[in-house]
């Protein structure tokens, strides 16, 4: 099946779903990039243009959204209910696959 | 030497990459880009440094404060911008603005689509001159006005077909490099 666009089919890239997992609490949007680094330890990195764009395509399809404003005027991120739902379910995706190939790394690694 | 230099804007369909380059390029001999206009960049002189230049296409609206924050903390130092088009620069080992293929093609999105529409547009308009002329075939104090709208047409064929052209092949360029 071909990779389809970012949130067709609830199938998320791996910016896409490294950004939300870093929304799992609640999180300025500029501190985002350096939670993702954090998070994927380096392997992963957003750039702020994309970062940007994902933002506004996961606030478009209702995944995340704003809070109130606090004083400082920061825009705050959350998920929203829909967005916890598709994020768990990528989740579960992505460890299904990783127990697949570890059941398949065991007989690679037999073979040699 | 005098305190300013100037580039000339040559569109950034064709020019992005290179002119992106050019502007490490001076940074590196003590030219820094200060400010643009739709026919040129300004540069001014200071002390030679190693930047890296980016640029996006994005209009914005009351989401400015935001986008800028962005690039601000992503390392990116706002430069200047006009109509839509922003520059910034960066030291040589920040993260690109884009790290994301998906999001790297939508930023042409925009552009591709409005030039998409000149063709068309122009198209129509030299259907319709062609027509015109078909029926006015004996009448030639019309030649003229026709002769006009046909030139106004092809001014705005030429760049749409170019500039569409352009990005095409730069989309298609990228996605040579797929993924399975």
């Amino acid at each position: 099946m071909a990779r389809g666009k970012a949130l067709d089919d609830e199938i998320l890239t791996d910016s896409t779903y490294y950004i939300l997992l870093s929304l799992a609490k609640p999180i300025h949007g500029y501190a985002i990039m350096q939670k993702v680094q954090d998070i994927s330890q380096g392997e992963v990195v957003i750039g702020p243009a994309s970062l940007y764009t994902i933002l506004k395509k996961l606030q478009d399809a209702n995944y995340i959204e704003l809070l109130e404003e606090d004083k400082e005027r920061r825009k705050t991120y959350i998920l929203t209910f829909k967005g916890k739902v598709i994020l768990k379910k990528d989740i579960n995706r992505r460890i299904f696959m990783v127990e697949r190939g570890k059941e398949v790394l065991e007989f690679l690694g037999e073979e040699n | 030497m005098g305190k300013y230099k100037h580039l000339w804007n040559m569109g950034l369909a064709f020019d992005e990459e290179r002119i992106l380059n050019k502007f490490s390029d001076l940074a590196r001999e003590g030219w820094i880009l200060k400010s643009t206009t739709w026919l040129r960049y300004k540069l001014e002189k200071a002390a030679p440094q190693e930047l890296i230049y980016s640029m996006d296409y994005k209009v914005l609206k009351e989401d400015k404060e935001e986008y800028f924050e962005l690039f601000n903390k992503g390392g990116w130092n706002h430069i200047c911008s006009y109509g839509g088009i922003h520059f910034f620069s960066a030291s040589s080992e920040s993260v690109p603005i884009y790290t994301d293929e998906e999001s790297y093609l939508e930023k042409y999105e925009p552009v591709r689509a409005l030039y998409s529409k000149g063709i068309i547009f122009s198209l129509l308009s030299l259907g319709t001159i062609g027509l015109t002329k078909l029926l006015l075939r004996d009448n030639s104090k019309w030649d003229f006005i026709i002769f006009l709208f046909f030139a106004i047409s092809i001014m705005v064929l030429t760049p749409s077909l170019m500039v569409t052209i352009a990005y095409n092949l730069k989309l298609k360029k990228r996605s040579n490099k797929k993924s399975f």
